[in-house]
């Protein structure tokens, strides 16, 4: 318990400047991974069909868009995330007919579509790296990154890859090495060359005119690398997080081979292909080191909307304290600057188990998706779906089965969504799935949630609805309180009207205490409890308060 | 003990006294044993891949072909990655060749036709699969954590030094189990052993004992140039820019080929562990023996190194005929390099395996290009096995079969797929057994799906046809071995090249103390002369395959013809010898 003391911050203007709010700013935005939503083919794979027949799922969600994993052709040796072709469906997924009528239905829904778009590498079967690698006078090889080994033999330079050794891969067609900062599936597009920006750009262009709303921008800081390739240097302390141990690639500092500078122009270039769309939005992944800085310049005026960074992704505990520093650091009262605040998505461990409770983290969701910011919900983060335990054998994560046992993957997100426990494989499919789904998931099918009052489905589609209703909570400025122990507290006003909200993220009872007017008037509706008494509300573990201040 | 280092080791071993001819005549001097690639010989369970019912099936057309006896390609239990090469289980027989009773079968049925049998054995990797390896991995703490190569990583996360796998990539790879990079000179599922550690070694000849103890009359002891690698984990320098003038495998722009290998292949603390295993066979009656391969090194100088008599292997399995510049220049060059480095230690002419382009179409392109194939491939047995040492002939070799195109789709090997198209793999020499020219697969298996394919133009060859025709290379390889087994001078006897002005004849004399033989290769696709000059001879011999046209100056050798002349060794002649 501790003596609140409020720091009065004055009002800041809402959104971008005097304009109106944009749909983006507090949106809540389901991420669909679509493997493993719904599979209506019967392969054991889910498809975008699947996902057009459950948009009434989503919308019931009262969230406000969707951000669907890749489903353009791919090798599928990173599941989507090598891309072979930019503008067609994978026959996995569906077709292209299929993919326009998700985004007829979904926008008559009010739902609004966000791809994910893989620019910075691209797979090694792209007909751009076939002919790139087939001999340096191609009209094509400049178009990714090539270097001549070393006098010894040996790469250019120390680079490492995210998913294991150097990044530098020799072919032998070329005699020369290329750089792959993932698998060496992965050949990294060379954004220096223009041709390559135009290329990407028209690809982006091509799905704004099918009426995408938005992009997800998959590691978008690694989209340029030094024309010098100088080596990286000696990282001086290791990150923390046990999730980065198991990878020497945390023992360099990343600042030759991503985060280049020249990439601010092209993401202002990509910027302004959006904008001439009008209401698009652009959403950047982030990597883990310098993430706020980064974010900053991400995210400033004329380039990124929203970006997100790892910061609680690969968090094993989450207090108020950390959401305040985070928060801060990335900026809260500048006008851009909008983070995208995600605990879960389909590259980290999940949340629910992570976090260390094994039970689903209501409070903390709905403070992410009250603190000023978009938010991600991953597919099963509503049904509170703790991380999948999957055997060796069934791991088909190529990161994980690089770094297995210290790492195990990322499979242990991406299992299918249970949808009836009743049915044949969780009603996810007629056949046996491309991962398993756990015993453990059953219980919490949304057949079973549906139905009982309470459940963690039902709690987050009550304060997603009511947190809709109320502008300030989207839109607004946000300050906050200090010295509130477990509690995370912050005020969100906009035109006037003032929200105090209140979470207790530890393990035990709390109080806020604050003179009553600056409690304001309890707020209903939005499933959380908490007990008022005179200039002090008590808030139990996992709950919430909100109080409407004149 | 002083170290010393790898030149001062050649010094040393060089400058013994050299072994006189006929001063040993043990059995596997001078032998002729016949290489079985299992997986592409037979296949008797119609499963797609041979196995070791498929080899004792075919012992009588082993046994007809006059050998001396056989080495059967690895057929432990193995992941196949490297398809046996990684080795998980070195006293288990992998299901995909048979069981362990069809080894003994077959070890019995060879030996009652008194048909020696060696098996390939890996001394220093195993399959990262092997329990041995599964325990190194598992902490930096357990019992066999210094079984394998382990190293940290260089400060900023990358490997310790800069060697290369000669597959492709860093020799090192990372294991977030230990947070330590292991070593691997091939694939990275192939961990290096560290049989610098004598509780390593001493396991991996035990694994030898349990091979020996069931009779095996040797063992070829795979890629021996990495037993062991650099204590100190120095870095290997780049070639100088007249390159290293060593032939490696992998294609021409193979980055492996960058690099002075004086770290990572041939480095002197091997031999001591040459010498453990030499004591191993040296336990058992018989004269079992050890032929090791050597291979991405200098091998006609280094394997004196290797075969130093009664210490080292019984011979070296050498790689620099395989590997020959196509000419009969470079090959005066490179037997003559061998017969001066060579002085105690002993080798097996090798111009074909699994791992190597076949040597018709190798050695002979020229002749091939000109429709003369055949001639060729007798050319090239008469070389194998007249030469001094022994020798292995790779199945098909008998058969001449030239090596085969193949589509990237039909690639198998690893190390074909790393570096295509500049290194096309190994796929080429392992393409399927013709045995029948008329059955579906050449009729190396029953069933529909052989693991490769049999190569084009390879049924035209098979042996069925081969059989009835008295001038093909398996009729020829045949006679000629039978004829073969009656002189001993080529088995025992000296050799003397003779100058490479010659070419594009090759010519070398084969001696004993009053007997020399001359014998010469016809490297071109032309009709050759040899003229007799100031010599001269006291007859040509008459056998399988040999020239006898003799004219008033010289003898004719047709286009890749081949003769023997002989003639008897006076007092001054015999002083001029080596």
């Amino acid at each position: 318990m501790s003596q609140t003391k409020h720091t009065e911050t004055s009002p800041h203007s809402a959104g971008a400047g005097a304009e109106a709010p944009q749909w983006w700013q507090g949106a809540v935005i389901y991420h669909i991974y679509p493997r493993s939503f719904l599979d209506t083919s019967g392969n054991g794979i889910g498809d975008l069909a699947g996902i057009r027949q459950r948009l009434d799922y989503v919308e019931r969600l009262g969230v406000d868009a969707i951000w669907i994993s890749p489903f353009v052709k791919s090798p599928m040796r990173d599941f989507g995330y090598d891309v072979s072709d930019y503008l067609e469906v994978d026959p996995l997924f569906g077709t292209m007919e299929e993919f326009e009528r998700l985004v007829e239905e979904a926008h008559a829904r009010g739902i609004k579509v966000i791809m994910d778009q893989v620019l910075s590498h691209t797979s090694d079967q792209h007909p751009w790296f076939l002919e790139s690698r087939e001999s340096q006078a191609s009209p094509k090889a400049d178009w990714y990154v090539w270097a001549d080994p070393r006098p010894d033999g040996t790469p250019p330079n120390n680079w490492l890859s995210v998913f294991g050794g150097s990044s530098w891969q020799w072919e032998p067609r070329r005699g020369q090495y290329y750089l792959h900062n993932f698998l060496r599936q992965q050949p990294d597009l060379n954004f220096h060359n223009p041709e390559v920006q135009d290329a990407v750009l028209e690809v982006c262009r091509r799905w704004f005119e099918l009426g995408v709303d938005g992009m997800r921008l998959d590691v978008c800081a690694f989209y340029f690398h030094d024309r010098e390739l100088g080596d990286n240097p000696v990282n001086p302390k290791r990150p923390a997080g046990s999730h980065f141990l198991f990878n020497p690639y945390s023992l360099q500092l990343h600042v030759r081979d991503i985060g280049q500078p020249e990439n601010l122009k092209f993401l202002e270039r990509l910027r302004q292909l959006a904008d001439s769309f009008g209401d698009r939005v652009l959403l950047g992944e982030l990597h883990e080191s310098e993430g706020e800085k980064l974010h900053r310049e991400y995210t400033a005026q004329n380039r990124l909307h929203l970006a997100y960074g790892y910061w609680l992704l690969g968090a094993e505990t989450i207090d108020a304290e950390e959401l305040i520093s985070t928060a801060t650091a990335l900026g809260h009262t500048l006008d851009d600057g909008w983070p995208c605040w995600a605990l879960d998505n389909h590259d980290f461990t999940r949340s629910t188990t992570r976090l260390g409770r094994n039970k689903p983290q209501l409070a903390l969701n709905a403070a992410l998706a009250t603190m000023r910011g978009a938010m991600c919900l991953y597919q099963g983060a509503e049904l509170g779906l703790a991380h999948a335990d999957i055997p060796y054998e069934r791991l088909v994560d190529p990161y994980g089965r690089e770094f297995y046992p210290a790492y195990l993957g990322r499979d242990g997100a991406r299992t299918p969504m249970p949808w009836d426990d009743a049915a044949e494989h969780c009603g996810f499919s007629s056949a046996e799935p491309w991962l398993p789904i756990p015993e453990n998931h059953k219980p919490l099918s949304v057949s079973r949630q549906d139905v009982t009052p309470g459940s963690t489905l039902n709690r987050i589609r009550q304060f997603l609805d009511w947190r809709r209703a109320i502008p300030p909570l989207r839109w607004g400025a946000m300050s906050f309180l200090e010295n509130t122990g477990p509690i995370l507290a912050f005020y969100r006003e906009f035109q006037g009207a003032r929200i105090l909200c209140a979470f207790n993220l530890g393990e035990e009872q709390a109080h806020l205490f604050l003179p009553d007017e600056d409690l304001g008037e309890p707020m209903k509706g939005h499933g959380f409890t908490s007990f008022c008494s005179k200039d002090c509300v008590t808030i139990e573990p996992d709950e919430a308060y909100f109080g409407e201040v004149r | 003990m002083m170290r010393l280092n790898r030149e001062a080791l050649i010094a040393r071993a060089i400058l013994r006294e050299p072994l006189r001819p006929f001063s040993r005549t043990e059995w596997w001097r001078g032998c002729v044993l016949y290489q079985v690639y299992i997986r592409s010989f037979r296949d008797s369970n119609g499963d797609g891949i041979g196995d070791i019912r498929g080899v004792i099936e075919k012992l009588d057309y082993i046994q007809n072909l006059n050998v001396d006896g056989f080495w059967l390609s690895p057929f432990f239990v193995s992941p196949q990655k490297d398809f046996g090469y990684d080795i998980k289980d070195f006293r288990g027989i992998d299901a995909s060749h048979g069981t362990m009773d069809d080894f003994l079968e077959l070890l019995e049925a060879a030996h009652r036709r008194n048909l020696k049998v060696l098996i390939d054995f890996t001394p220093a990797h195993t399959s990262d699969e092997h329990p041995w390896f599964a325990e190194s991995r598992s902490s930096r703490t357990n019992p066999k954590a210094d079984w394998y190569v382990w190293s940290d990583a260089d400060a900023d996360g990358c490997p310790p030094n800069n060697w290369l796998s000669s597959f492709g990539g860093s020799a090192w790879t990372w294991d977030p189990r230990r947070s330590q990079y292991y070593y691997h000179p091939f694939l990275a599922c192939q961990p290096a052993l560290n049989l610098q550690n004598p509780e390593t070694l001493e396991a991996v000849q035990n694994e030898m004992r349990f091979w020996l103890d069931l009779g095996v009359d040797g063992l070829r002891l795979d890629a021996v140039q990495c037993l062991a690698c650099d204590p100190d984990l120095r870095r290997n320098p780049p070639i100088s820019s007249a390159g290293n003038g060593v032939l490696i495998g992998g294609g021409p722009n193979n980055p492996f080929g960058r690099q002075t290998h004086l770290f990572d292949r041939d480095v002197p603390e091997a031999l001591g562990i040459v010498e453990k295993l030499r004591d191993t066979v040296d336990e058992y009656e018989g004269e079992r023996i050890l032929i090791g391969e050597l291979a991405d090194i200098d091998s006609s100088r280094l394997s004196e190194k290797y075969t130093v008599q009664g210490e080292g292997f019984h011979a070296a399995y050498d790689f620099d005929l395989i590997n020959a510049e196509p000419s009969a220049g470079a090959l005066v060059e490179m037997i003559d390099r061998r017969n001066v480095f060579l002085r105690t230690g002993w080798l097996m002419n090798v111009f074909s395996n699994h791992d190597s382009t076949r040597s018709v179409s190798n050695l002979t392109r020229f002749a091939v290009e000109a429709g003369l194939r055949r001639e060729a491939a007798k050319l090239l047995a008469f070389l194998q096995l007249t030469l001094k040492g022994g020798g292995i002939i790779y199945q098909g070799e008998e058969l001449g079969l030239p090596h085969p195109e193949l589509a990237y789709e039909d690639i198998r090997d690893p190390w074909g797929k790393n570096l295509w198209p500049d290194f096309q793999g190994r796929d080429g020499a392992r393409t399927v057994m013709p045995w029948n020219s008329d059955a579906p697969h050449g009729g190396f298996t029953n069933g529909d799906k052989p693991w490769i394919r049999l190569a084009e133009g390879h049924d035209a060859l098979a042996v069925d046809r081969q059989e009835k025709d008295p001038e093909s290379n398996l009729n020829f390889v045949r006679a000629f071995l039978r004829w073969r087994k009656d002189l001993p001078i080529l088995k025992f006897g000296g050799e003397r090249v003779r100058s490479a002005d010659l070419a594009p004849l090759i010519v070398w004399d084969r001696y004993s103390d009053d007997t020399m033989l001359t014998c010469i290769a016809n490297f071109s696709a032309q009709e050759r002369l040899f003229p007799y000059g100031e010599e001269s001879w006291d007859g040509v011999l008459e056998g399988p395959g040999l020239s006898r046209e003799v004219i008033e100056h010289g003898l004719v050798l047709p286009a890749l013809g081949f003769a023997i002349m002989s003639r008897q060794i006076d007092d001054k002649m015999r002083q001029a010898l080596p």
